[in-house]
C-alpha cells in the first residue's frame, strides 16, 4: 500500500471514529443541574408528573460552614409523557437536566396500580441514565412528597433513603431493586417485580408539618402483578421472600427459648443460601425452595446453657422451622391471595420444562397458584459470640 | 555511465572543497628556512594577540636557530619554561653541544637530548603545526628542517570535577565530568581499566575545530551500531560544534520526533555503564554532557541508582516513576475530558466535590487548565532563569499564582491546582523527558477539549503507533517490549538481581561471543567484497 492510500485510510478511520460517537458535546458541570432522585406520579386528569431532586452543590460546600440553605432542590412538573414532563422542567430550571446520577427512582402507588412500564420507558432509552438506581414505591403518599422532604443527617435526602435500602442487609425485612433488575424482571415470561416500599411511619398524619424523612420508613414489599401493583408484604412475609430469593445478607430470628417458656432467643444470619427449583411431577408443577442459612446466637433472654451439643441441634431445628414457616407463609399468601410469581419460578420452568411451558404460559398464574409447595430450611450455628451463658443475678 | 558521471561529480566536488580549503596544497609543505617558516606563521597568526612565538639560538660553534610558538592561555606556562625553554637555552649550555653539535644532527640531538616533555611528536605539515599550536601544543621548528615538533604544553584554567547539578544520586559516585575532554576520557578510562576501551578522536566544526572522541568498548559493541555512529559523525557539515546538542541534532535518527533517540549523561558511572551494555558514546570537548547512543525509550525510567540499591526497593521506584509518567502525561487531560465529557463516570460525590469547587469558576474546565498549566511553565522556566537573587521573589509570587490566592479569588478551582500541582510534582521524575512531555500533555489536553477521552484515546494511540515505529541507530525504540525480548525484560520495570542478569542486551550486542564476531565480520568482508 502506498504511503497516499494509508494517508487517506487513516484519514477516513479518523473522520468516522470522531463522527461516530455518541457523547460529541462539551458541557460545563456548572451548567448542568445534576438530579440524584425522579419519583412519577399521576395526576388527576391522567397526566404523569415528574418529580427531580436537584442538587445544589456550592450550598452543600457552604453548609460545610453552617450556611442554613437547602441544599436540594424537589422540583415538579407535568407532561403526557415522562421525557415531556421533563422538557416542561426547563421553564423553571435555568440548568439542563442531568440524570446520569440518579441514585433513587420513586414511583406513586397510583400511578404503580395503573402500571409503571410506561413510565420506565424513557429512562430505559436513555443512554443517560442510571441503570443502577434503587427503584422504591410510595405508599400512601405522593413520590413528590418524598422528593420534598428533609434529611437529618445527609445533605441529600435521595441518598439517605439509598442508604436504608442499602442497610436491609441488616434487618432483611425490606426490598431493594436496582432499575436494571426491574427491566430483566419485566421482560422475563411469568415473573413478576417486587419492589421497596416507602410510607408513613406515624399512620396520623400531620398535614400542617412539612414532611421530613424522619417521618417515614421503608419497610416491606409492592407486589405486583406483570407490571400492576396488586398489593402489598409486610416485613415479615418480605423476609420469607428474601429468604427464598437469595438476597438475605444478614437479618435477626427471633425463636423461644428452649429452656425457658416464654423467652425467646435472637440468632444473627450470617451466610444464608436460598434457592428456588420447580419440578414437573405428573404434569403438576413442585415449586421447590430450600434455605440453607448459617449464623451465630445473637441474644438471649431466660436462663439455661444453649451452647451444649444437644441445644444447639434443639435450637438449629427451632429456626429451621421458624424459616421455613415464614417462606411458606409468604408463598401461601402470594399463590392464593395475590396469584403472582414474584419469586421467579416461571423462569425456572421456561429454562427446565420448555414445552410445557409453552403449553401453560398463558394460565402460568393460574398454575402457580394451584402448585404444590415444598419449603426446606437448615440452620447452622455457628458460634454463641463472645460468651457461653447468659449472666444471672447471683 | 552512471558511475563515471557520478565519479565526475564527486571530483568536482573534492576539487571545490580543494579549492576552498584554508591552505593551499604548497602550504602543508614546512619551508626549510626559518625567515619563511616565520613569514608564514606570523601570516596564519595575523593579528591573533594571544599568538606568541620566541626565536632561540642553539650552539657555540655551529650556530642553529629555533622557534618556538604557542598560543598564550592554552599552554601551562610552567611547562613550557621548564621542558621546552629551560632546555634549549639553559640546559643546553652544560650539555656537551661543541664536539657534535651541528646543523645535521640538531633535530636528533633535540629529540633525543634537550626537550624533557614527555609527549613529543614530530610534525611534517604545516597544517598540523597550526592545529597544535590552536590545540594548546607549543612547537618546535629548526632552521633547515622540513619537520617540527609538537611538545604536549596543554594548561588553561579549568573546572575541577564537581558533582553534577542534573543528576542527583543519594548513593553512588559524585564526580561529573567537566569541560575538558582529556580529564572526560580519563573518568571514563578510570572506571573501564581495559585497553579494549577505545577512544577514537575526530574533529569536528569547520570553524570551531571542535574534538570529539568516539567511545566504545571493542568487543561489545556492535559493528553496525559503531559503523552508523562513525558514518554519522563524518557527515556533519557546520560552522560550529558548541555543545554536545549540535551533535545530537545532526546525527539523531528522527529529528522530527518529540521523543529523543539520542541519551546525555553528565556521570562517568552512567556512561560507562551504557559503553559497557555496548552502546557508543559521543564525548565532546567544551561540555559535561556525553552523548550515548542507541537510546531506549526504557532508559528513560532508569537510574543509575537502581543498581547500586537493592533489586526490590529498585524495582518498586521504576514502577513509581511509570506511574509518574502516566500522570504527569494524562492526568491534565483526563481531568478535562472526565468534566466536560463524562460526568456520568465520575463517582456521584466526588462529581458534588468537583461541580462545588467548580460553582462560580468564569472559565470552563479546559481553560482553567490550560491557564494553570501554562503558569506552571513559565514559572518552572523563571525558576530555572532567573539570576539567583530573585529566587526568593519568584516562589512567593509563584505560591501565590498557583495557590490560595487564585482560588479565593474565584480564578480557579482547586480540584485544577491538585491536578496542576501533581503533573509538576511528577515531571521532575522523569527528567530526560522534560522536552517531551509538556508537548505532548498540552496535545492531549486539546484534544480532551474536543472529544474528551475517545480523542484521549486516539492521540495515544498514535503516540504509541509513532514510537514503534522509532528507530535509535537501527534498534528499535520500544526494545525490549516491541519487538518482544524476554530475555530482555529484567532490565526493565523490573531490575533483577545483578546476579541474575548475566546476559547482554539482545538488541545491542546480536553476538555474545568474540569468535562469533569475528566470522561475522569475516563474511562481511565476503559480502562487500563481492559487491
Amino acid at each position: 500500500m502506498s504511503n497516499w492510500k494509508k494517508m487517506i485510510l487513516l484519514m477516513v478511520t479518523c473522520f468516522f471514529v470522531i463522527n461516530l460517537t455518541a457523547c460529541w458535546d462539551n458541557r460545563d458541570l456548572t451548567e448542568m443541574g445534576i438530579a440524584t432522585a425522579v419519583g412519577f406520579d399521576q395526576t388527576e386528569g391522567g397526566d404523569i408528573e415528574v418529580t427531580v431532586q436537584l442538587v445544589k452543590p456550592g450550598v452543600i460546600k457552604a453548609k460545610a460552614q453552617g450556611s442554613p440553605e437547602e441544599s436540594f432542590w424537589g422540583v415538579s412538573a407535568t407532561g403526557q409523557t415522562v421525557f415531556s414532563a421533563l422538557r416542561n422542567l426547563v421553564t423553571t430550571v435555568n440548568r439542563e437536566i442531568f440524570l446520569a446520577h440518579i441514585e433513587l427512582m420513586v414511583i406513586g402507588e397510583e400511578l404503580a396500580r395503573d402500571g409503571i412500564i410506561d413510565v420506565i420507558d424513557f429512562f430505559e432509552r436513555e443512554h443517560e441514565s442510571n441503570r443502577r438506581a434503587s427503584v422504591i414505591i410510595a405508599r400512601g403518599i405522593k413520590a413528590r412528597e418524598i422528593l420534598a422532604a428533609k434529611s437529618e443527617l445527609e445533605n441529600i435526602p435521595a441518598m439517605h433513603i439509598t442508604s436504608t435500602l442499602e442497610n436491609n442487609t441488616a434487618v432483611a425485612k425490606m426490598v431493594n431493586i436496582q432499575f436494571i433488575d426491574l427491566i430483566k424482571c419485566l421482560n422475563a415470561p411469568g415473573y413478576s417485580p417486587a419492589i421497596g416500599v416507602i410510607q408513613h411511619r406515624k399512620r396520623e398524619d400531620n398535614p400542617a408539618e412539612k414532611l421530613k424523612i424522619k417521618d417515614l420508613e421503608v419497610e416491606g414489599a409492592a407486589v405486583f402483578k406483570k407490571d400492576q401493583l396488586i398489593g402489598w408484604l409486610d416485613p415479615v412475609e418480605t423476609r420469607g421472600l428474601i429468604f427464598a430469593r437469595d438476597q438475605v445478607q444478614t437479618g435477626i430470628i427471633n425463636t423461644d427459648n428452649p429452656l425457658e417458656r416464654g423467652k425467646k432467643v435472637s440468632c444473627e444470619v450470617v451466610r444464608s443460601n436460598g434457592t428456588i427449583d420447580v419440578e414437573l411431577k405428573q404434569g403438576k408443577p413442585l415449586l421447590i425452595i430450600e434455605v440453607k442459612a448459617e449464623g451465630r446466637l445473637g441474644e438471649q433472654q431466660g436462663k439455661g446453657d444453649l451452647t451444649t451439643p444437644e441445644m444447639i441441634k434443639k435450637l438449629e431445628e427451632d429456626i429451621s422451622k421458624v424459616i421455613e414457616k415464614n417462606v411458606l407463609t409468604t408463598v401461601e399468601l402470594l399463590q392464593h391471595k395475590y396469584k403472582s410469581d414474584i419469586f421467579g419460578f416461571s423462569t425456572i420452568v421456561h429454562r427446565k420444562y420448555l414445552d410445557y411451558w409453552n403449553q401453560v404460559e398463558d394460565q402460568w398464574d393460574q398454575i402457580f397458584s394451584q402448585a404444590d409447595v415444598k419449603v426446606k430450611a437448615s440452620w447452622k450455628m455457628r458460634s454463641s459470640a463472645i460468651i457461653k451463658q447468659p449472666s444471672q443475678a447471683k | 555511465m552512471l558511475r563515471k558521471l557520478s565519479r565526475f561529480f564527486q571530483y568536482l566536488k573534492l576539487k571545490h572543497l580543494n579549492d576552498t580549503n584554508n591552505y593551499q596544497e604548497e602550504e602543508r609543505i614546512i619551508p626549510d628556512s626559518i625567515e619563511v617558516f616565520k613569514e608564514r606563521l606570523e601570516r596564519v597568526f595575523y593579528d591573533c594577540s594571544d599568538f606568541s612565538l620566541r626565536e632561540i639560538t642553539l650552539g657555540d660553534e655551529t650556530r642553529v636557530q629555533l622557534i618556538v610558538a604557542f598560543i598564550d592561555g592554552l599552554v601551562d606556562k610552567n611547562l613550557v619554561n621548564n621542558d621546552v625553554l629551560r632546555p634549549l637555552m639553559i640546559d643546553s649550555r652544560e650539555a656537551d653541544l661543541a664536539t657534535h653539535f651541528n646543523q645535521s644532527t640538531a633535530l636528533k640531538t633535540l629529540k633525543n637530548d634537550l626537550l624533557t616533555t614527555c609527549d613529543l611528536q614530530e610534525v611534517k605539515s604545516f597544517k598540523q603545526l597550526v592545529t597544535a599550536i590552536l590545540a594548546g601544543d607549543s612547537i618546535i621548528y629548526i632552521d633547515g628542517e622540513r619537520v617540527g615538533f609538537k611538545a604536549g604544553t596543554r594548561g588553561w584554567e579549568r573546572r575541577g570535577i564537581d558533582e553534577p547539578q542534573t543528576e542527583a544520586v543519594v548513593r553512588g559516585p559524585r564526580e561529573g565530568f567537566s569541560e575538558t575532554l582529556r580529564t572526560n576520557t580519563a573518568l571514563l578510562r578510570r572506571k573501564i581499566k581495559n585497553h579494549k576501551l577505545k577512544l577514537e578522536m575526530l574533529t569536528l566544526g569547520e570553524q570551531t575545530n571542535t574534538d570529539i572522541c568516539l567511545c566504545y568498548i571493542k568487543d561489545l559493541v556492535h559493528r553496525d551500531i559503531l559503523e552508523t555512529v562513525r558514518r554519522r559523525l563524518k557527515r556533519i557539515k557546520t560552522d560550529a560544534i558548541l555543545e554536545s546538542g549540535y551533535i545530537e541534532e545532526f546525527i539523531e535518527d528522527a529529528p522530527f520526533s518529540v521523543f529523543p533517540t539520542v541519551a546525555n549523561s553528565e556521570k562517568p558511572d552512567i556512561v560507562a555503564a551504557k559503553i559497557l551494555e555496548g552502546r557508543v558514546a559521543i564525548l565532546c570537548d567544551g561540555t559535561p554532557f556525553v552523548l550515548t547512543v542507541p537510546h531506549f525509550f526504557i532508559e528513560t525510567l532508569l537510574s543509575s541508582e537502581d543498581y547500586y540499591s537493592r533489586p526490590f526497593f529498585s524495582s518498586l521506584v521504576r514502577i513509581l516513576r511509570l506511574l509518574a509518567l502516566i500522570l504527569t502525561t494524562v492526568l491534565p487531560g483526563f481531568y478535562v475530558a472526565m468534566v466536560a465529557f463524562h460526568q456520568d463516570v465520575i463517582p456521584f460525590k466526588l462529581l458534588l466535590t468537583i461541580t462545588a469547587s467548580r460553582e462560580g469558576i468564569p472559565f470552563s474546565v479546559f481553560t482553567e487548565t490550560l491557564l494553570m498549566g501554562v503558569t506552571y511553565e513559565l514559572l518552572r522556566e523563571a525558576g530555572v532563569r532567573m539570576p539567583r537573587p530573585f529566587g526568593q521573589a519568584i516562589s512567593i509570587v509563584g505560591a501565590l499564582v498557583l495557590g490560595q490566592a487564585a482560588v479565593e479569588a474565584g480564578i480557579t478551582s482547586t480540584p485544577v491546582i491538585m491536578v496542576t500541582a501533581i503533573t509538576a510534582i511528577t515531571s521532575f521524575i522523569i527528567p530526560p523527558l522534560k522536552g517531551t512531555l509538556p508537548i505532548i500533555r498540552l496535545i492531549l489536553i486539546l484534544v480532551a477539549n474536543i472529544l474528551g477521552l475517545l480523542g484521549m484515546a486516539l492521540i495515544i494511540i498514535i503516540i504509541f503507533i509513532h514510537m514503534s515505529g522509532l528507530r535509535s541507530f537501527g534498534v528499535p525504540y520500544l526494545a525490549p517490549f516491541s519487538p518482544f525480548t524476554g530475555a530482555d525484560l529484567k532490565d526493565t520495570l523490573l531490575r533483577y538481581p545483578l546476579w541474575a542478569m548475566w546476559t547482554r542486551p539482545r538488541f545491542l550486542i546480536k553476538n555474545n561471543r568474540n569468535i562469533e564476531d569475528e566470522q561475522y565480520r569475516m563474511k562481511k568482508d565476503i559480502r562487500t567484497k563481492e559487491d
